[in-house]
């Protein structure tokens, strides 16, 4: 009885901290393996890697606290980014996309993007809460139609021939690269949302009790929508700053990267039944999905190796999340 | 009291109603629809997805989902097929020096490979208690990955005259394929229909604890339900290996939203306990005809995907609304 009182501190102590111990393990292991993986460049590069993702994760976990899910965050992404940066081509690119479009000072496209990712994430929120579609099938949904419809208005082709604004996006600021930046404002703005503001407050609720919430005047379709809108915004700004970093927009971007926001957010104690979630654990999941790349990568893994050892991760998060809730009940 | 009625059979045959009101539209649009060649061009398109609809039928009306059905008709239709290479086929074979074999050992391979795949996703959910659809989204990358690792991203082909049978026509005009696909829909209508398994795939769907309760071993039957369904994705697999003789790593890729799309355009409901094999066939039917339709309309392929995503967007609507009038 005794032991397994203990046992049960031991593994709520792991619950809360667990993932700070991985992190540093996993950085610890790889500065054995790799002579030079805490070498300037290298720090840059695990945080430039996981910059995208990572701000795809910060949306994903509000929707993933109030209960969602969003299989489409990827394909979102590639539309948002399609459709962006086609306001971001230069008057001489060859394979303009909006023809009549001339060459934009480069707020054009930002805004775009976040409006555009917006308006996606808006009718996500509106077939789950107005035609009260389970998330799954309705992000599965979308994730189809977004896909398409970045193929067909690109007609297959990349999105090139930006203006050189979106190099100084790609680009670093002293030692510091441009789209970690985007991730810490938007993490910063993530944070305060969350713990500081009534919509917070209600994405929790939902995601902790949903009749409960309701009963206490909760507006639960209203803050579903805002939910996967505030979403929709994240996936935006993720396709700006995934722009600025290859230049040129393939309608195929981005593919499985909900992968990755999912895994980074449940990593970072996300629960998968919804109710739980901080900012910070999600900035430690992607930095741990970050290290597991760039160290398989410097350790020149197999590219297929890489992939499976991917999904496992995602399996092993979720099973080690549904025994966190167990011992926490 | 005639209009009643006729309300009443079209309420109750509604997905029959909307597949046959499609094939009259399409054909008087365009009269080609309806010749034998293209109606079994429909039922041999219908066939890979149909086998995978199959199997979803089961896992969506016992309360889950699988999304790596894609990939598990990939992997297991990879790993058989490497079994079922001709003895010329030296430089692109996937186990070096291995004889040519009788087709039975691929058949079993493949089958098997499916019913152990299944069997794990249904283990991991069962036993850890995790949602179905972000375990199988991780399954679906980890066994991609292992599929393209085993075939080093190379087709596996030349297989034997075994596959070549079973990509073929019966007098030139019925697939072996089509007929695969009926024999298989008619073990699963009898094993949900008439089997103490079948009645606890609804039981559990429809309520979990109380299925548990009244005695049902629900994480045995679940890992029954996800190999049930393994063993669909094996036998898609074994199709797409057999239609062109060889097999791609990526085969599949998003096939199993065209099979979830059947079940629900079927009526089985998203949150589970409703579903029957006839319906998913149906539901399997009304989208081979929505593409054979589209392309014959000359549609492309992208705006395709965009109808189907729609088209499943939309049964589920629909579905809410059943129940919800209910």
């Amino acid at each position: 009885m005794q032991e397994k009182k203990k046992n049960n501190t031991l593994s709520i102590f792991l619950g809360k901290y667990g993932i700070i111990v991985m992190l540093l393990a996993l950085v610890l292991v790889m500065t054995i393996l790799i002579p030079g993986f805490l070498s300037l460049r290298n720090i840059q590069g695990i945080f430039l890697q996981g910059s995208i993702y990572g701000i795809m994760a910060l949306g994903v976990t509000f929707i993933i606290i109030s209960g969602g899910i969003d299989l489409s965050a990827g394909s979102l992404v590639a539309l948002a980014a399609v459709v962006s940066t086609s306001f971001g081509q230069l008057d001489t690119a060859m394979n303009k996309i909006f023809p009549w479009c001339p060459q934009l000072p480069i707020w054009v496209p930002f805004v775009v993007a976040l409006a555009f990712g917006g308006f996606l994430g808006a009718v996500n929120g509106l077939m789950i809460s107005r035609l009260k579609l389970v998330p799954w099938i309705a992000t599965l949904g979308s994730y189809y139609i977004a896909r398409g419809l970045a193929l067909v208005i690109t007609a297959g082709k990349p999105v090139a021939q930006l203006i050189p604004a979106y190099n100084t996006i790609g680009g670093k600021i002293g030692i510091l690269p441009v789209p970690v930046l985007f991730f810490a404002i938007c993490m910063a703005i993530s944070w305060i949302l969350l713990n500081y503001s009534k919509f917070g407050c209600d994405t929790f609720a939902i995601g902790g009790n949903m009749s409960a919430a309701r009963v206490t005047g909760i507006n639960i379709s209203k803050t579903t929508i805002l939910i996967y809108t505030f979403a929709g915004i994240m996936y935006g700004v993720a396709a700006f700053v995934y722009a600025g970093r290859v230049l040129s927009v393939n309608p195929g971007a981005a593919q499985n990267y909900e992968m990755s926001a999912i895994s980074a957010s449940i990593i970072g104690g996300t629960s998968p039944m919804g109710g739980k979630g901080t900012i910070w654990g999600v900035l430690v999941g992607t930095l741990i999905l970050s290290v597991i790349r760039q160290g398989l990568t410097l350790l020149a893994v197999d590219a297929y190796w890489q992939q499976i050892a991917e999904g496992a991760i995602i399996v092993i998060a979720v099973i080690f999340a549904m025994r966190r809730e167990k011992a926490e009940l | 009291m005639e209009k009643n009625r006729f309300k009443e059979i079209a309420a109750s045959n509604g997905t029959l109603v909307i597949l046959i009101v499609m094939c009259v539209l399409v054909t008087i649009v365009r009269p080609a629809f309806i010749t034998p060649a293209n109606i079994m061009s429909i039922l041999s398109a219908a066939c890979v997805t149909g086998c995978m609809a199959l199997g979803m039928t089961f896992v969506i009306i016992s309360g889950g989902i699988d999304l790596a059905a894609g990939a598990e008709v990939a992997f297991a239709g990879c790993v058989g097929a490497a079994f079922g290479q001709t003895a010329e086929a030296a430089a692109g074979k996937v186990i070096d020096g291995l004889p040519q074999l009788p087709f039975i050992i691929p058949l079993v391979i493949t089958l098997a490979v499916g019913v152990l795949v299944g069997a794990f996703n249904g283990f991991l959910i069962s036993k850890f208690n995790t949602p179905p659809f972000i375990v199988t989204l991780g399954m679906t990358t980890v066994l991609r990955g292992a599929t393209l690792l085993m075939t080093g991203g190379e087709p596996v082909s030349n297989l034997t005259p075994g596959y070549v049978a079973l990509g073929s026509n019966i007098l030139d005009i019925v697939p072996v394929a089509v007929i695969v696909f009926i024999i298989l829909i008619i073990i699963c209508s009898v094993l949900i229909r008439k089997t103490k398994f079948g009645k606890d795939v609804y039981a559990i769907g429809s309520n979990e604890k109380a299925a548990s309760v009244s005695g049902v071993k629900v994480p045995q039957r679940k890992v029954m339900i996800y190999a049930l369904a393994g063993l669909m994705y094996a036998a898609a697999g074994l199709i797409v290996a057999a239609r062109a003789t060889s097999i791609h790593p990526g085969a599949a890729q998003g096939y199993e939203l065209i099979a979830i799309a059947s079940c629900i355009i079927g009526g089985a409901s998203p949150s589970g306990g409703t579903g029957t094999i006839r319906t998913t066939v149906i539901g399997a039917l009304i989208i081979s005809v929505l593409r054979n339709g589209l392309t014959l309309l000359g549609i492309e392929s992208n705006w395709q995907q965009i109808a189907v995503g729609l088209v499943i967007v939309f049964a589920c609507a629909l579905d809410v609304r059943r129940n919800s009038s209910r």
